[in-house]
């Protein structure tokens, strides 16, 4: 009887020695996955190349309905893949920061948890720097309180460029 | 699963296999079953959430599997310990609360690792000191001078002498960095920083080093060598200093195998053991005699031929260097996959938490803190399996040893107090 428990209890450890080895990893290599550049909580889903605020069918709908969308695309960036398009249907906005739950997330020292906020105004995309340590600069011009953005501009957060296109 | 309680999910597994671990070595033990056995497994869940608690006020986006795996670890090393001789499982079992307690200080104290860049010469000094401090006052035991005897307490300063000369080597690095990848002048066509850059590292590494011959304990000093290699490499990202790094050790290895007869004899056993198997090789035998008899999934807790009537353990040293093959002689190849498995485990989140460091101290002293300790296991494993010669050093959190534990334990709240400024 004895030697049967002990019996057991031998392969029963190494079951769920096993067991808490494969639930570690499985989560830790999930947690992986959703932490990598550019995905994790951004919730910018993709519709033909371009990132979409929200994901929904209706966002897709606005943006290729209406040939006149402000997008952010990015010139050059250590966290984010250069030439990512986020785009800014009529009534959206989106904060950069280096704060993962970010909508545009930047995972760059430079770069303040919140850092700037993007926002679709009745005149055009508008840029307000939310009072971050290396702020925010729109060719080479530190942004004061809000400004508004034209084409072909270059919106500088930490070491990222966002170049200003209608599309 | 939400992060924050992912911890304490894992906690729970860690905890029930540490339960199973005592009941099956009591029941061995007493030859009967009882539930004696579930009040230790209680007495560590309470310790651990208690040690989970702390973590979730003071640093709350830290890593959540680093805590689970070391509780895992660190029972597991009582369970065999329990086995093996219940006094020593019980001062373990003490040192284990005395590291839980300097894990949750060095998590409330150090708030900010700027403050440890920021003392980066006393840290340095002190961590030198600690090593010197064994050659003058210490005592040898088992041929190696790393013990300070203080009244009760046999300590050990190089276990924590190495968690400060990292800190140091980190700091400075992040100093001279630029130094370093700049270089203005070439010698022989090599690209070579200024000397007055280097001279500090050389020197405390170098002083260093000759301590740990002089003090016989070549395990530490391998440590702190590869350590300061892997520290030059992710602040340079030049393959350089790895390749006179390890013409150096080679060098240097060569060199000492010719001078002092105890580097000899470690070569000596690890390349042939059976030519003095009773005697210098003996150690090394009955290690391989032990794993050998695990085979597969082991004789099973509390089952294995460790012990002798005497009470003492047939492998030398089985508690501390030794205490993998016991492992491996009773929970098996499987069982001590297992355990490598957990160290690949806590190596990987090291090195995360290095990776995702906002700032450059903070990766270096990741990376340093991460290799000394994946160093360690490496190198002790490798040791009793005879992969590589046998350097004495303590299994991680496994062990038996206060001055091992609590280092250890200070080592991981370093890290959680880096993941979570990186979260």
């Amino acid at each position: 009887m004895l030697q049967i428990v002990l019996l057991a209890g031998k392969f029963a450890f190494l079951i769920i020695l096993y067991l808490f080895i494969y639930r570690v990893v499985r989560s830790s290599t999930r947690e992986l996955r959703m932490s990598a550049p550019g995905a994790g909580k951004q919730q910018w889903s993709e519709a033909g190349g371009t990132l979409v605020p929200g994901g929904g069918p209706a966002a897709v709908a606005a943006t290729s309905a209406d040939s006149g969308t402000w997008a952010l695309i990015v010139e050059k960036s250590p966290s984010v893949q250069a030439g990512t398009v986020f785009a800014f249907p009529p009534g959206v906005h989106a904060i950069a920061g280096r704060s993962s739950d970010m909508d545009i997330y930047l995972d760059d020292t430079f770069v303040s948890s919140k850092h700037a906020l993007f926002e679709t105004t009745p005149s055009g995309l508008q840029v307000e720097d939310l009072h971050s340590t290396n702020g925010t600069q729109v060719n080479g011009a530190e942004v004061a309180g809000t400004r508004l953005l034209k084409v072909g501009d270059r919106v500088e957060v930490g070491d990222t460029i966002f170049k200003v296109e209608v599309r | 699963m939400s992060l924050r309680n992912r911890e304490l999910v894992f906690l729970i597994p860690a905890l029930i296999l540490t339960t199973l671990g005592f009941a099956l070595v009591y029941t061995q033990k007493a030859s009967s079953l009882t539930w004696t056995s579930l009040t230790y497994g209680a007495l560590f869940l309470v310790l651990f959430v208690i040690a989970h608690l702390g973590r979730r006020v003071l640093a709350p986006k830290a890593d959540p599997y680093l805590l689970p795996v070391t509780a895992l670890l660190s029972t597991l090393g009582l369970v065999v310990l329990y086995r093996l001789n219940e006094d020593l499982a019980l001062k373990q079992a003490m040192w284990l609360v005395v590291g839980l307690v300097a894990f949750l200080l060095v998590l409330a104290f150090v708030r900010d690792l700027e403050v440890l860049r920021r003392y980066r010469y006393v840290i340095g000094i002190a961590g030198l000191l600690l090593l010197l401090v064994t050659a003058v006052i210490g005592r040898e035991i088992n041929g190696a001078r790393l013990w300070v005897d203080l009244g009760p307490i046999n300590f050990q300063p190089a276990e924590f002498g190495k968690i400060l000369l990292v800190i140091f080597f980190a700091a400075y690095l992040v100093d001279i960095r630029e130094a370093l990848t700049v270089s203005t002048r070439r010698v022989l066509g090599v690209p070579l920083p200024p000397f007055r850059y280097l001279a500090p590292l050389l020197t405390i590494w170098a002083l260093s080093m000759a301590l740990m011959i002089f003090m016989k304990d070549l395990g530490t000093s391998l440590l702190f060598f590869g350590a300061l290699l892997a520290l030059l490499y992710v602040a340079t990202g030049r393959f350089f200093y790895v390749l006179v790094g390890l013409v150096l050790f080679f060098a240097g290895a060569t060199l000492l195998y010719f001078v002092f007869p105890h580097v000899q004899t470690r070569v000596d056993i690890w390349l042939d053991p059976w030519q003095d198997a009773s005697g210098r090789g003996y150690q090394i035998v009955q290690s391989l005699f032990a794993l050998a008899a695990g085979g597969l999934f082991g004789r099973g807790l509390g089952e294995g031929y460790l012990t002798l009537q005497s009470g003492n353990t047939i492998i030398p040293n089985l508690e501390t260097d030794f205490i993998f093959s016991a492992i491996g002689e009773e929970l098996g190849l499987v069982g001590a996959v297992g355990i490598i498995l957990l160290y690949l485990i806590f190596t990987y989140r090291g090195f995360r938490v290095a990776v995702r460091a906002r700032d450059d101290f903070s990766r270096l002293l990741a990376t340093g803190l991460i290799s000394i300790f994946a160093l360690q296991a490496f190198l002790i494993m490798g040791g009793v399996i005879k992969l590589i010669p046998l350097t004495g050093i303590t299994l991680p959190f496994v062990s038996y040893g206060g001055s091992s534990i609590v280092a250890n334990f200070v080592l991981l709240a370093l890290f959680l107090r880096m993941s979570d400024r990186a979260a």
